[in-house]
């Protein structure tokens, strides 16, 4: 136990600078870890809000048809949705791809073991995320509900249960699509396709309920359904959980358990096997010199081409990075086709139609102001950075390769969205104008901060990709600055309908153009320097 | 002056003096050793020199440009290659080859030719179809050295540059190393293998704590004694 506990604590230290963090003497470090600090939880305090406030909402309108009790497994099944669709592309860094590999596995430790602290790792990840999740709804469902003392046992236990059978679906399902995509001569590709459409099936498939022709009086037979269509597993956790069966309980608790140790046992059985499979490097046939003659290049456009290759390479950057703009032309498309009442019955937002013929502009630059490649891109250098730091470049000219990257990513997205807004919606000649300008501007905006923030805050000692991508500081700051930049003035609409939402969109759109002129001069009076300073 | 150090300088934040108001010229034609024990500053003066770290104390001149005022310039005339050379794996060699190649501006026409030369020299041309992430450690030492020699460099600055390298290549790269040198170019290398300091450089500097002990031709310096011995006298004693 105590092995697993130090190979768990070694991963734990290595997530969002923790250790260094710990240990730093420098006055300045310190400073900006407060700051990370602070952001960390702020963001906490902000998803938990949300959380209670959607929950009481839920709780509200479940109390009015008596069917209060399902909140709890509403709220579950989503939590464990959530926990299968983010770790399914987390499972190859955290599993399978790290650096240290060779040095874990020459310990004598049981292979085993060291699968365990890999899930162990997955496991922490999410029981965050779970915990956000389910203690507001826990309080809502107390307040309303006044259950039996027993309920509040029952709840802590199983909340620790949540996230290990979704773990255990995502990893079956990543090692499946990184197995079968070894095979393939263009793997990384077609594992981003099928982790890509593997997310999109589950979102598509947990929202495929249709709430028209429900019969009012079985109201509360529709909504199990719901919920058992989200997770079939939710049924033992409101039967044993919140309505207090036993027999229901022990299964529900025995099934999560059982499940995470014989999954974990069985991979620890074939890891080193799997591990081969899934990081074996082919080897082409004998190199021949002149074969493929290719014309010299600019080194801007050496950089951006070589950025470009270092995006596509990993899967999991791409996934993270490039999911915002996956939704966006997947909501674009489909108002293509149908109604956006339908699509917001869909997406159980109601007032979908209402918001997206009000501020469309704003809605879609949500997906640009979600979507920085530059937030990870100099932590992804990793011990590597020295080939940037000693080319005989200017740093504007690696800063501009990292910048292109995301505008590639981004702006032919908004392009093509934005003339399908514009069809689907009938927009006039102002909400046309702004569904191209604005998320541009957020993408340009996006592109500058998030560079300049992991100038800032980077991560270069990084054992697996999935640490600067998904745990570190900097992808942490900017997630915070796209939500902050976004939710600003939509909430302002939202809240003051009176607000003219052109002028709002018109008024973000300047601000931005002037924070990015801003950051770019930033860039180009101090990026030298900081990039200079950066230590892998 | 191929090389020449200013009273240069290195203080870590949190207050590490990593490097004291160290002075050396590194003429063309030297094969310069450098040598110390682990900490005593060596790379991170091969660092400064090479751009990638940045110092407030001093100056270093690559070929009479400032490292400070014009790297771009400096980086163009010399070769870096790191003691543990992470390379991009998810590029195969040939394509960080072209890579370097284009961020070095080097010509169509000639680029081909010198990449064939160093990796046949280096016995690599068959494998650089391959990514870089299925090399060993010794070809990716290969691949760095191949990638630091294809813009003829006047000056090679090198971080343990044998460590990883078999009998072969390192017998590859001292020729190398003696053609450059011959042909007005110059080597300044760190090592911990003092035999191979010995019998290679014609001048050698010792480094202990940051600050420079001793620096001269190789001769004056071990005279009738060994590297070996002059070194653990120097660095132990004083």
């Amino acid at each position: 136990m105590s092995k697993l506990w130090s190979l768990t604590r070694l991963q734990l230290l290595g997530w969002f600078g923790l250790n260094k963090a710990l240990h730093t003497k420098i006055p300045g470090q310190r400073r900006k870890n407060l700051f990370t600090a602070v952001g960390a939880i702020f963001l906490i305090l902000y998803f938990t809000g949300i959380s209670y406030v959607y929950s009481d909402q839920v709780g509200k309108a479940f109390e009015t048809v008596e069917a209060l009790p399902l909140l709890p497994g509403l709220m579950m099944a989503t939590a464990s949705l959530v926990t299968l669709m983010t770790t399914i592309y987390k499972v190859n860094g955290t599993l399978f791809n790290f650096r240290d590999y060779d040095m874990i596995m020459a310990l004598p430790v049981k292979t085993a073991v060291v699968v365990a602290s890999r899930m162990m790792a997955l496991y922490l990840l999410n029981i965050g995320f779970v915990l956000m999740v389910m203690v507001p709804a826990g309080v809502v469902y107390g307040l309303r509900a006044q259950p039996e003392p027993l309920f509040y046992g029952r709840f802590a236990v199983s909340l620790l249960m949540i996230p290990f059978v979704p773990i255990v679906a995502a990893t079956a399902i990543g090692i499946l699509i990184h197995l079968v995509s070894a095979k393939f001569r263009y793997k990384n590709l077609l594992n981003i396709l099928l982790s890509a459409a593997a997310v999109l099936a589950f979102m598509a498939g947990s929202s495929s309920f249709n709430a028209e022709g429900v019969n009012i009086a079985d109201i509360t037979g529709a909504l199990t359904g719901l919920i058992n269509n989200i997770y079939p597993l939710a049924g033992f956790y409101v039967n044993g959980v919140v309505l207090g069966q036993t027999t229901a309980f022990l299964a529900y608790l025995l099934l999560s358990l059982g499940v995470f140790a014989a999954f974990a046992a069985l991979v620890g059985y074939r890891f080193k096997r799997i591990h081969t499979r899934l990081t074996a490097a082919s080897t082409r046939r004998r190199f021949v010199m002149g074969a493929h003659p290719q014309e010299g290049s600019t080194p801007l456009r050496a950089m951006y081409a070589r950025e470009l290759r270092r995006y596509f390479a990993s899967p999991i950057y791409v996934l993270n990075t490039a999911f915002g703009v996956i939704l966006f032309t997947a909501m674009s498309v489909a108002l293509m086709f149908f109604r956006p009442e339908s699509i917001g019955q869909l997406l159980e937002m109601p007032f979908f139609a209402d918001y997206i013929s009000r501020m469309a502009p704003l809605m879609a630059s949500t997906f640009m102001a979600l979507s920085s490649t530059t937030a990870c891109a100099i932590s992804l250098e990793g011990k590597a950075l020295w080939i940037a730091k000693s080319a005989p470049v200017k740093a504007m000219t690696v800063f501009h390769s990292k910048l292109g990257v995301n505008l590639t990513v981004t702006l032919p997205a908004v392009l093509v969205n934005g003339l399908l807004l514009m069809g689907a919606l009938k927009t006039g000649p102002a909400d046309s104008l702004l569904l191209l300008t604005l998320p541009a501007a957020y993408a340009v905006f996006m592109s500058l901060a998030g560079l300049v923030i992991n100038l800032r805050y980077p991560f270069l000692d990084w054992m697996s990709e999935t640490q600067p991508v998904k745990q570190s500081a900097s992808t942490l700051i900017t997630l915070l600055v796209g939500m902050g930049s976004v939710a600003g003035p939509l909430t302002l609409v939202i809240k003051y309908p009176q607000l003219n939402a052109h002028l709002v969109s018109f008024g973000v759109l300047m601000l931005l153009i002037i924070l990015s002129a801003g950051l770019y001069a930033y860039l180009a009076a101090r990026g030298e320097k900081l990039l200079k300073s950066l230590e892998s | 002056m191929m090389l020449e150090i200013r009273n240069f300088s290195k203080t870590y934040k949190g207050g590490k003096k990593a490097v004291s108001n160290l002075s050396l010229n590194i003429e063309p034609g030297d094969l310069y050793g450098f040598a110390g024990h682990n900490g005593a500053g060596k790379t991170t003066t091969i660092k400064a020199i090479a751009g990638v770290l940045d110092f407030e104390e001093g100056d270093i001149l690559v070929d009479g440009s400032s490292i400070l005022k014009d790297p771009v310039a400096c980086k163009k005339k010399l070769a870096y290659i790191p003691d543990n050379p992470d390379l991009y794996d998810y590029l195969t060699g040939i394509q960080y080859l072209e890579f370097i190649a284009d961020i070095f501006e080097i010509p169509s026409s000639a680029r081909e030719a010198r990449i064939r030369r160093y990796a046949e020299d280096f016995e690599l041309l068959n494998d650089l179809g391959d990514l870089i992430g299925a090399y060993s450690h010794g070809m990716k030492q290969k691949l760095a050295i191949i990638a630091a020699l294809i813009h003829e460099p006047k000056l090679m600055i090198l971080d343990e540059p044998f460590v990883g390298l078999d009998p072969k290549a390192a017998k590859t790269l001292k020729d190398i190393f003696a053609q450059l040198c011959q042909n007005g170019g110059a080597i300044f290398f760190s090592t911990h293998v003092l035999d191979v300091a010995e019998k290679l450089c014609n001048k050698i500097a010792i480094i202990r704590q940051g600050e420079l002990i001793t620096a001269g031709l190789m001769d004056d310096i071990v005279g009738d004694s060994s590297l070996e011995e002059v070194f653990l006298e120097l660095t132990d004693h004083e």
